[in-house]
């Protein structure tokens, strides 16, 4: 009897704790659907369409959401916002954190073109990696624009210790029902400890090999 | 019945005073060298704060994705990050300039210290020079909080930034941290004051690391040119003065020909160490001097080598030779690694 009672009342304990715990998980993280309208709710520029990329490099998989709805001439700004896929314990219910966003920077013409987050992503064990990541994203313009036609390659500038060369980055829109919108990242950079891994000087072009945009 | 009662009051307020001045004596102990003098300590961990820079902007914020009961304590450095760049702005630029080269920062320490003119030279300001006793009590309870250099002409700023890369060594080192250690003057002092306050004397920058170092470099800049350049002269301006494989002690002049002061300076060190989840401790001094002095330097505990669980720390004893001719800020920047 005394077995019993200890075996009921340790187990409503567990299911309280299990209980509060789920209560805890599911209330601080969000479903995709929750992702997009976190997007909306915290745009800076009020865009209110987000086209979604998914990087799954990591376990803790990362949810890239881009802005889709940018007036570049109403001087408005990339946007791009990164979540983190997390866990209760081992069990993946697909859900997910804000890790970080771009937020509106310095003012000028090109970054409506073109925006840009530099960052250190989490490993899977959570720890911050020793190397920063660039993320280079943007969205098709809206036919009314008259600045510039959209950026399909680039060209940038990148130092190492055996010295610096320039390279050549292409752009791929990925076509959705929220938009196209395109990502690209350049991982490993680094100045420090004998190794040197450092981008600069983007210049961005359109399919007619005119400059579109440039980022220092 | 009235006796009684009367008794009983008597004991308690006895009992009161006596752990009043229990306390008093208790905190008047507790109060070290460095308690002796007026400063401001704290210490700021990025663990927990997303750091990025977009757009060509740099953005600091409480990293959304850290578990729900990390978030005080994340806001907490958050909000220490914003009062520092608010008294640093300086430091807003470092910080972009390390994300966008891929330097990983983990954490500053700095100890900020007022300073007032005595004799025409810089002195440190004593505690209880413009405070009373319970002032004294307060201050020695609220951990070095005293904030009242704000009201003060001078002050000096010692900084310890600890990055953190990964390791381009195989083996087991996982990372290589790199400890700098810099000092920057407020309301646009130099050590050593105006031109009507020159101090010919060298200063010296001293820094320890828990493991064994395999890099170190000096760097002091001024504000006029001094040997053709502003960064002074190697050899000339300032020199390697002592330093075994885990701690390093560069002397430099401030002031030398009594136009150009010394403006800041930047000591780096650099070692390998696997993570092991233990605090360690980097300490740094900064060590002025007004008058001709030497120094003896005695060190506590043994570094241990790359790539092995270090100590704690390494901790400097810096003794003068003739008292009152110098004084010492220290600072002590804890990181896990």
């Amino acid at each position: 009897m005394t077995l019993k009672k200890f075996v009921l009342g340790f187990g409503s304990v567990l299911l309280l704790a299990l209980a509060v715990s789920l209560i805890i998980y599911f209330s601080t993280t969000m479903s995709m659907d929750q992702c997009v309208e976190y997007c909306k709710e915290n745009s800076e520029v009020g865009n209110t369409t987000f086209a979604n990329v998914t990087d799954t490099t990591y376990k803790h998989a990362y949810s890239f959401w881009i802005a889709t709805d940018v007036d570049v001439d109403e001087n408005e700004q990339q946007e791009l916002f990164i979540f983190r896929k997390s866990f209760f314990g081992k069990i993946d219910f697909h859900r997910y954190k804000l890790y970080d966003k771009s937020i509106y920077g310095i003012s000028g013409e090109d970054l409506g073109v073109v925006g840009y987050l530099q960052l250190f992503l989490k490993d899977d064990s959570g720890e911050k990696e020793p190397t920063a990541t660039l993320f280079l994203f943007g969205s098709e313009m809206t036919d009314n624009s008259d600045h510039v036609g959209d950026p399909t390659h680039y060209t940038y500038t990148l130092e190492t210790d055996d010295g610096s060369n320039t390279f050549e980055g292409h752009i791929a829109y990925d076509q959705s029902e929220n938009g196209s919108a395109w990502m690209n990242r350049i991982n490993g950079i680094t100045e420090t400890a004998g190794i040197k891994k450092v981008v600069s000087n983007f210049v961005f072009y359109d399919d007619e090999d005119n400059v579109v945009a440039k980022i220092e | 019945m009235k006796t009684f009662f009367v008794k009983q009051v008597i004991s308690i307020g006895l009992i009161v005073t006596l752990l009043f001045s229990s306390s008093v004596v208790s905190f008047a102990q507790q109060l070290s060298t460095e308690d002796k003098y007026m400063e401001t300590h704290e210490q700021i961990v990025f663990d927990d704060l997303s750091i990025s820079v977009s757009n060509g902007k740099l953005d600091v914020s409480v990293d959304g994705s850290i578990p729900f009961y990390k978030k005080t304590s994340a806001k907490r450095e958050k909000q220490k990050y914003d009062d520092y760049v608010e008294e640093h702005p300086e430091f807003e630029e470092q910080l972009k300039t390390d994300v966008e080269k891929g330097v990983l920062d983990c954490c500053i320490s700095y100890t900020t210290a007022p300073l007032e003119v005595v004799d025409d030279h810089l002195e440190r300001i004593e505690n209880t020079q413009s405070k009373g006793l319970v002032a004294l009590v307060a201050n020695a309870a609220s951990s070095k909080s005293v904030k009242a250099e704000n009201s003060y002409r001078y002050s000096l700023t010692l900084c310890t930034k600890i990055t953190r890369a990964a390791s381009p060594y195989s083996g087991k080192d996982k990372y290589v941290y790199t400890a700098e250690t810099y000092g920057t003057w407020d309301n646009g002092t130099t050590l050593g004051g105006s031109k009507k306050k020159p101090c010919g004397e060298p200063d010296y920058v001293l820094q320890s690391c828990p493991t064994i170092t395999n890099k170190q470099s000096f760097k002091p800049t001024y504000n006029h040119k001094t040997q053709g350049s502003l960064n002074g002269k190697q050899g000339t301006s300032w020199w390697k003065e002592n330093g075994k494989n885990s701690w390093i002690q560069y002397g430099v002049e401030d002031d030398p020909k009594g136009i150009a002061q010394l403006q800041s300076f930047s000591l780096k060190q650099t070692f390998k160490a696997k993570t092991t989840s233990k605090t360690k401790k980097i300490n740094s001094y900064y060590v002025h001097t007004y008058k001709a002095v030497s120094f003896s330097v005695s060190v506590e505990g043994t570094a241990g080598s790359g790539g092995e669980s270090p100590p704690v720390g390494v901790s400097l004893n810096i003794k003068p030779s003739i008292d009152d001719r110098s004084w010492q800020l220290y600072n002590c920047a804890s990181y896990e690694f």
